[in-house]
């Protein structure tokens, strides 16, 4: 104050929070999730590292973009990370993707007066895909695919006083099925094919909502749009994502980490054949997950 | 500058350009937004000037401005030397520009550069492009009828008219 | 005359002070009682020390930061050592609070001495020790207290190169070379400019040149900068922090300066 009183004692409110940029989406195929990231992390207009990971691998099947405050977003990832351990201590197994989906909403929700300014998306596979009646003979099914449910079928016919009861099976092998999860900073989620967020959300989601959801493109006549696409044409949508996003958005750039989550069973075509692809699996006989990186523009 | 010029009967110099820029940007009391670097040569000889939004200016024989400007001064800071050639200091200038293209998030992607004498000014437009678009992967061109429309409307923009002369002779001029 | 400089007002606007640099502290306010309104915890930063500078190089890191304590625009202490070694393979250098920075020392040697005393052949590298600040940290700003203070932590362990920052909200990232503060602004460009693809190949004596050049434009250009600086190097020799260097600098350009517009004498 110019006359030197301090008539109102005065304080210089700390702010608590910061955004460090960058952006990250997923895609959920038919069999496989692509989940990415941008790996530059920014604040103000200067860039603070070229190389910074915003996509965590949790479990062999579950993948989690975290984008927003990168303080909040490293502690959440570590407590979700914990939290799945414990899980796994206890059932020895891996935690389903839909439970950690509601894990990281109760995670969320529980800090709803002081959030984790993050917004997550979460990818993996999802235990309910299509099941596979395949069944004709005894030997292949036994020994019985993990994934694998016996459906079994009574059948009964009445004959005079006497009901005459048959039992045949079938074996129902499940594939799982690629899933997307997305939330706000205070856990608010749903399951959805496709999902941008962050810094270039604005640009990608619309980009997404048309390339993938086919939106405002009718279809030729006696035709429909697939519902789910290949796995090779989902990697060139994500890579041409980030590079639009590099040219027209300054927070993002770099560099590009993208994960392939594949569901058990799926051959993995073509994906070998990828330059500097990295299998991070970390069991035999599970879903399977990928990392591929490539360079993006650095100005 | 060229009523003043004319009104003078002299080549303007650059401190001209500088003060009249300096007295308008300090009667906008800086919602002039403007930041500006001024260079030239007249008869006083080579000088450079920044000039600040509310009207403030500076002479010095290096100077930066913009979001960029810690990045290239940092540059110049430790790559000027005086009397330097032109190639010394093209190239001392784009390496200023290339800091803040690389590390400040505010600055583009390409170098342009000015060099001015005391005979001629030479732009040079994009005369670095360190950021070339990549190519994509896919190519995103629309099938014919990709659009959904409600309804179609075809007019004709062709006007048929037949042109009867009145009298013979007495076309109007139409060259 | 009211010697108490909180009382001769703030002299620029808050806009042109975002690195915090001038101290204005609560006066005791006697027309209320001070715990009426409950604990005044969120402060700001009093005595202040500027950028500190890191890069790695090929057999370790090296850090770099000058001898100045700020008091506001006040050069107030100015010969305080802002790098300082945590256990035999890391090394620390702290700008923002200084009295936040000591307290961290503080616990700091406590937990290498808790480390040393449980005799378990095991010792604290760098990972580890950023780490802990990186919890101390972001645990204080999630309390609204936080340590006003933007940290380097870099070191060597089992032949691995470790170099990283954290600051007041937590914020942790790594990279080849890190500055703080102004720093960040100023030297960072140079410093990428040296050191980015040649990380594995940059001998000791390339890496203190770069650094005492990259010193030598903040001290051109930081206000609350100095001309005396202190560099630490870790190798597999371990830590070492070296006596004050001065910077040579160089003002003869300034002669022929004339004023800022049509001043020729």
């Amino acid at each position: 104050m110019p006359d030197g009183s301090f008539a109102h004692p005065q304080q210089r409110h700390f702010n608590p929070y910061t955004e460090n940029g960058g952006t990250i989406l997923a895609i959920a195929g038919a069999d496989f999730s692509v989940i990415a990231g941008d790996t530059r992390q920014s604040e103000g207009y200067s860039i603070q590292t070229r190389y910074a990971p915003k996509v965590f691998r949790l479990t062999d099947r579950a993948v989690l973009a975290v984008n927003g405050f990168a303080a909040d977003g490293n502690m959440f990832v570590k407590k979700v990370k914990q939290r799945l351990e414990w899980y796994r201590h206890a059932h020895a197994k891996d935690m389903p993707l839909r439970a950690i989906a509601r894990l990281i909403q109760t995670m969320l929700y529980a800090q709803r007066f002081f959030p984790y300014y993050v917004y997550n998306i979460l990818g993996g596979i999802e235990e309910d895909g299509k099941y596979h009646t395949s069944l004709p003979s005894y030997s292949t099914a036994f020994p019985p695919h993990p994934l694998s449910r016996v459906h079994w079928i009574k059948r009964e016919w009445k004959c005079g006083p006497k009901v005459l009861v048959a039992n045949t099976f079938r074996l129902l092998v499940q594939l799982g099925s690629g899933a997307v999860y997305s939330f706000d900073p205070v856990g608010s989620y749903e399951r959805e094919a496709c999902r941008a967020a962050g810094a270039a959300q604005s640009l990608v989601q619309p980009f997404l909502d048309n390339q993938i959801y086919f939106k405002n493109q009718t279809a030729p006549a006696g035709q429909s749009h697939p519902t789910h696409l290949p796995l090779q044409d989902v990697l060139s949508i994500v890579i041409d994502s980030f590079t639009s996003a590099t040219e027209r958005h300054i927070e993002v750039g770099d560099g590009l980490e993208m994960y392939v989550v594949l569901a058990k069973g799926r051959s993995p075509q073509g994906l070998e054949s990828i330059a500097g692809i990295q299998e991070v699996t970390t069991k035999s006989d599970s879903d399977r997950v990928f990392v591929i990186r490539r360079e993006l523009k650095k100005d | 500058m060229e009523m003043h010029a004319l009104s003078t009967g002299r080549k303007p110099r650059v401190v001209t350009a500088m003060t009249m820029l300096k007295q308008m940007l300090f009667q906008y009391q800086g919602h002039i937004g403007a930041a500006l670097v001024l260079g030239g040569v007249d008869a006083t000889g080579p000088q450079l000037f920044t000039i600040h939004p509310h009207g403030s200016t500076d002479k010095l024989p290096y100077v930066t401005m913009g979001s960029g400007s810690l990045a290239a001064m940092a540059v110049f800071e430790s790559g000027w030397q005086p009397n330097m050639t032109r190639e010394q200091a093209l190239e001392l200038v784009t390496a200023a520009i290339s800091a803040g293209i690389f590390n400040d998030l505010g600055s583009g992607s390409n170098v342009d550069a000015c060099v001015i004498t005391a005979t001629q000014t030479e732009m040079l437009r994009n005369f670095v492009k360190p950021n070339e678009r990549v190519q994509k992967e896919r190519s995103y061109g629309f099938r014919r009828g990709t659009t959904a429309y409600k309804k179609e409307e075809i007019r004709s923009l062709i006007i048929s008219e037949d042109v009867r002369p009145v009298r013979e002779g007495e076309e109007m001029d139409t060259t | 005359m009211d010697h108490f400089p909180t009382s001769w007002g703030r002299p620029r606007n808050e806009a042109y002070d975002a690195f915090n640099t001038y101290p204005l502290h609560q006066r005791p306010n006697h027309s209320k009682d001070v715990f009426a309104d409950g604990v005044q915890r969120t402060q700001q930063p009093i005595v202040t020390g500027t950028s500190v500078l890191a890069l790695t190089y090929k057999d370790g890191i090296m850090m770099a930061a000058d001898n100045l304590a700020s008091y506001g625009s006040l050069a107030r202490f100015k010969s305080i050592q802002r790098l300082h070694a945590v256990g035999n393979s890391t090394v620390l250098g702290a700008s923002g609070d200084m009295s936040d920075y000591q307290y961290i020392q503080t616990l700091l040697d406590e937990l290498v001495i808790d480390e040393f005393t449980a005799n378990d052949k095991h010792d604290l590298g760098p990972a580890e020790i950023h780490e802990y600040l990186s919890r101390v940290l972001y645990s204080r700003r999630s309390k609204m207290n936080p340590l006003w203070n933007s940290l380097l932590v870099g070191g060597k362990k089992n032949g691995k190169r470790f170099l990283a920052y954290v600051d007041l909200l937590g914020t942790t990232y790594s990279a080849s070379t890190i500055a703080t503060g102004y720093g960040a602004h100023i030297a960072i460009p140079l410093l990428r400019k040296a050191i980015e693809g040649r990380e594995n190949t940059l001998t000791e004596a390339e890496a203190r040149s770069i650094l005492t050049e990259a010193m030598r434009v903040l001290f051109y250009r930081d206000a609350r900068s100095l001309d005396k600086f202190q560099i630490a190097t870790v190798n597999d020799e371990g830590v070492s922090i070296s006596e004050t260097i001065t910077l040579e600098t160089a003002w003869g350009f300034a002669e022929g300066i004339r004023g800022y517009g049509a001043q020729t004498q």
